[in-house]
């Protein structure tokens, strides 16, 4: 089953239990091969189907989370306050990329599907949407 | 003057002996920009910037005490 885009159902559970805080915590984003299964069912990070190559580090890189969580009219929001960078590697074709949060025991968050892409001694970046209600990386309405 | 260089798979090369092609790709999810280098037709060196359009949303469904209409009473 190909990778698909979901909020985590693990992360819709956490919120209840108030495990997540997005502005302090540490958040990052690891990259997927199109062959990886990462979907709304992934509960954590997994090194299993996560890119490889050189310059890419296990794991992925950690996200800017200037942005603290918002709301407008009915609907919560959040989303990262830079793109995401990953800079000088090289990884086959890579279509997904999971958000965890690494400082509570690297849950996962969200997953987030794109058009997929190889990578060359080259930089990948994935500049996230406008931080709003209706655009938002996270929403909850 | 120096000429400019480039990092790629076989290190360091002046730009001017790459070949240089890019496209735009735009589909629902993002648009992305590809940047790709080659030298004698093989690939060195290929950026990919990937702009998205819209996260992900969550609906959380409301419910009354009583009301046995599973459709949410909220917007």
């Amino acid at each position: 089953m190909p990778n698909s885009q979901a909020i985590c159902t693990s992360f819709k559970q956490e919120l209840l239990t108030g495990t997540h805080a997005l502005a302090a915590d540490t958040i990052k984003a690891a990259l997927y091969l199109a062959t990886a299964t990462v979907n709304g069912s992934t509960t954590a990070y997994s090194a299993t189907g996560e890119a490889t190559g050189a310059g890419y580090t296990a794991g992925g890189i950690v996200v800017t989370t200037a942005n603290a969580p918002s709301s407008s009219g009915t609907t919560a929001f959040w989303t990262p306050s830079a793109s995401a960078v990953f800079t000088t590697i090289t990884i086959a074709a890579t279509d997904c990329v999971l958000f965890y949060n690494s400082s509570k025991a690297n849950r996962a968050i969200s997953a987030h599907t794109f058009s997929s892409q190889t990578v060359t001694a080259g930089t990948l970046t994935l500049t996230m949407p406008v931080n709003n209600a209706t655009t938002g990386l996270l929403r909850i309405a | 003057m120096d000429e400019p260089l480039i990092f790629t798979s076989k290190g360091n090369l002046p730009v001017s002996s790459l070949k240089y092609r890019h496209e735009w790709l735009e589909d629902e999810v993002a648009i992305t920009f590809i940047e790709e280098y080659t030298l004698d037709g093989e690939i060195v060196r290929k950026n990919a910037h990937a702009r998205l359009k819209e996260g992900l949303k969550a609906v959380v469904d409301n419910q009354l005490f009583g009301n046995s209409n599973s459709e949410s009473p909220y917007a």
